[in-house]
């Protein structure tokens, strides 16, 4: 057994599957990128003349190099492979990668046994492919088996986390046996690989088969040119920046701090007391009417030094830290908005998203706006008023903006007391208003069966209503995406039997299998006229090249 | 007027250009009178069983044959009806052709919608976290005074 090291690689090699069809994903474009705190796991054997084994993980800069899309397309680098026997030599490896979470839970996993190891492994320099042919194996019966392995019904894995059941949800009844394979006991074939469902036939529902759009070279298909003048680059939109003059605090009208809990108690005291009523009874009806407000934010406020709370004119002697700031922009932080399928179903009306943004509440985006692209969550906050606005980018422009209040407010009067409880109840009955509003998703009903189960979700539910202030600060501090994403029901060797999408131009010479034509003017073919007629007519239909 | 024919057993789908065949019988056939040249109507003589034959091509007509029908004239006497198969037949001028192709099993663009999706009826719900929450349940107090 011979150790490899991650840190560095000698030979390259890329690792590709091929899907239930036998056909290798080729042209990928999609690469899985791992969350943070999220990471690959690669462990590693292989039968016959030459095992390796691989300890430790990946580090984080190999991440991008791992990808993994809708189950059926995985690759990843293999380094420092060495076969013992020189790069010429036919060997076969076996691989398990276990994907984990932040917590060390095996949440993914697949095996892939038996690759045999394309001979043209002898230029190191080159990236070289690893076919799997036919596909993956799962051994049934064997305990020894390092990557895992079926005992009793249950399904275990290997990994650096111990074995865990249950991980490889591949049901042997579904697998075309193979016979005779090292020697050692059942094993079983299937060119797809099972992650992170319980069901197999589940599983396979959901599998797209192939998601790289493939054109050839003599592809004449493209969008209508247009405008020649017309500057298809967009102009960028970036947050806003804050006001940089003009704010209140700088007016002297006002004073802002930033008092702690036991400083307001000591306020309270004073507010009461006979000096200052008396004292203010000489400037003010109310001597409450010096308040401006008095509210809580939920967020670091950016103070200058301590100084004593003045209230008019009247000084408390209460010592608080002054606020330096009236504006704020605070970062929620990106997230990646990435496909599954490679397809359609990734964009409306298929797949649908809506975000939940803190004072806000969950808001519907258009997935059209968002996949594919990097999101970024920034508030840009008055403290002065606790209003605010929510700005979502996505990749270079801000494409949505909600406005928000951020503050929590504080009863220090009767008045105030019942301003808040009526700013309460607005809020609940906004929340009811929005509630009965049909989701702004909703579409109309379309002909095509996937669209129909589309748009019969649609039902005009509103998960939340406003949450502004006083109620916003009992929720979620964090922003979050929830999406909507179909389940495909994907017939097996659905390619061959019906075909995708195609819309491209192409020689016929030039593509196999299933075909359907939309238009074509036959030349050049010796047939009498209603020959012609029936040639064009099944081409419609369809025809098998 | 006598030609030649080769009686065949077509394995492949209708609609596949080069089809995958087993030789049954070469004979001669005799063409009924007013036989169209996409619709035939042949007559052979043969002691061959003709259970499995579906197919044919006639050399002198540079053309294949569906066997649509099979009638027992008399004892080793068989009429046979036949409709041209144009895909086999010019395969090689229909492969000369450029085209729009709407559907295709390898050269395709899953981009575009596509009415022959299935989506169960039901979805996946996938939460995604932001990857930082910059608000703190740790709240500031904010006093705003006038004056100061």
């Amino acid at each position: 057994m011979a150790d490899y090291s991650l840190e560095s690689y000698k030979y390259a090699q890329h690792l590709r599957l091929y899907n239930s069809e036998g056909r290798e994903n080729v042209g990928a474009s999609t690469v899985w990128t791992a969350d943070d705190d999220q990471y690959w796991d690669f462990r590693g054997s292989t039968t016959g003349t030459y095992t390796f084994d691989a300890t430790g993980t990946l580090p984080t800069e190999e991440l991008p190099l791992c990808s993994f899309k809708n189950g059926n397309v995985i690759k990843f680098r293999v380094t420092n492979y060495t076969p013992a026997g020189g790069l010429d030599d036919p060997y076969y490896c076996n691989f398990a990668v276990n994907y984990y979470d932040k917590n060390g839970t095996v949440i993914k996993s697949t095996y892939v046994n038996n690759i045999p190891f394309d001979s043209r492994l002898n230029d190191p320099d080159t990236t070289q492919f690893i076919y799997s042919s036919p596909g993956l194996y799962y051994q049934l019966g064997v305990s020894d088996n390092p990557t895992g392995f079926i005992s009793g019904g249950t399904i275990y894995t290997i990994s650096k986390h111990g074995i865990v059941p249950g991980d490889m949800p591949v049901l042997p009844g579904n697998m075309v046996k193979v016979n005779g394979l090292n020697g050692a006991g059942d094993w079983y074939s299937q060119s797809q690989v099972a992650l992170g469902f319980t069901d197999f036939d589940e599983f396979m529902d959901t599998l797209g088969d192939d998601p790289s759009p493939k054109k050839p070279d003599d592809d004449t298909s493209k969008p209508d040119e247009g405008d020649p003048d017309y500057d298809p680059n967009p102009d960028p939109i970036d947050f806003p920046d804050l006001p940089d003059d003009g704010d209140a605090l700088s007016t002297g009208f006002i004073a802002v701090y930033q008092p702690t809990s036991g400083q307001l108690q000591s306020l309270a005291m004073q507010l009461w007391s006979d000096d200052f009523i008396t004292t203010f009874r000489k400037a003010y009806n109310d001597p409450i009417e010096a308040i401006v407000s008095l509210h809580s934010i939920p967020f670091q406020i950016v103070t200058g030094s301590n100084a004593d709370c003045k209230i008019g004119n009247y000084d408390t002697h209460i010592s608080m830290l002054k606020v330096a700031a009236q504006y704020y922009t605070i970062n929620c932080g990106t997230i990646f908005v990435s496909e599954n399928w490679a397809s359609a179903l990734d964009y409306s009306p298929y797949t649908q998203v809506e975000i939940f943004l803190p004072f806000v509440g969950i808001r519907p985006l258009n997935i059209d706006d968002i996949m594919g692209m990097n999101l970024q969550v920034k508030y840009n906050i008055d403290i002065l008023t606790g209003g605010g606005i929510a700005m979502i980018k996505c990749a270079d422009s801000v494409l949505y903006s909600f406005p928000c209040e951020v503050s929590q407010d504080i009863p220090y009067t009767m008045s105030s007391k019942m301003s808040l409880y009526t700013n309460v109840a607005q809020l609940v009955v906004s929340g009811v208003t929005a509630m009965a509003a049909p989701s702004p998703g909703t579409i109309g009903a379309v002909a095509s069966s996937a669209i129909n189960v589309a748009s019969g979700k649609q039902t005009g539910i509103t998960r939340g209503g406003t949450l502004g202030g006083n109620i916003g600060v009992l929720g979620e501090f964090t922003p979050y995406l929830i999406i909507h994403k179909p389940i495909q029901s994907l017939a097996a060797d659905f390619a061959h039997k019906k075909g995708y999408p195609s819309n491209i131009t192409a020689s016929l010479a030039s593509v196999s299998g299933y075909t359907e034509i939309d238009k074509i003017h036959l030349e050049n073919i010796p047939c009498t006229d209603s020959e012609r007629d029936e040639i064009e007519r099944l081409l419609k239909e369809g025809v098998i090249l | 007027m006598a030609y030649t024919v080769n009686i065949l057993q077509n394995l492949s789908p209708d609609y596949q250009l080069d089809k995958n065949f087993n030789n049954l019988l070469v004979t001669n056939a005799l063409f009924k009178g007013g036989s169209g040249i996409e619709d035939i109507e042949i007559d052979i003589q043969t002691s061959v069983d003709l259970s499995q034959a579906n197919y044919m091509y006639i050399p002198e007509l540079s053309r294949y044959y569906f066997i649509t029908s099979i009638a027992t004239m008399r004892n080793d006497y068989y009429r046979l009806i036949g409709h041209v198969d144009v895909l086999s037949t010019y395969k090689t001028q229909i492969r000369t052709n450029n085209a729009i192709i709407r559907r295709q099993e390898h050269l395709y663009n899953k981009y575009l919608d596509d009415e022959e999706f299935k989506t169960l009826n039901k979805s996946q719900v996938i939460t995604r976290r932001f990857s930082s929450g910059a608000f703190t349940k740790s709240m500031k107090y904010v006093l705003v005074t006038a004056g100061g």
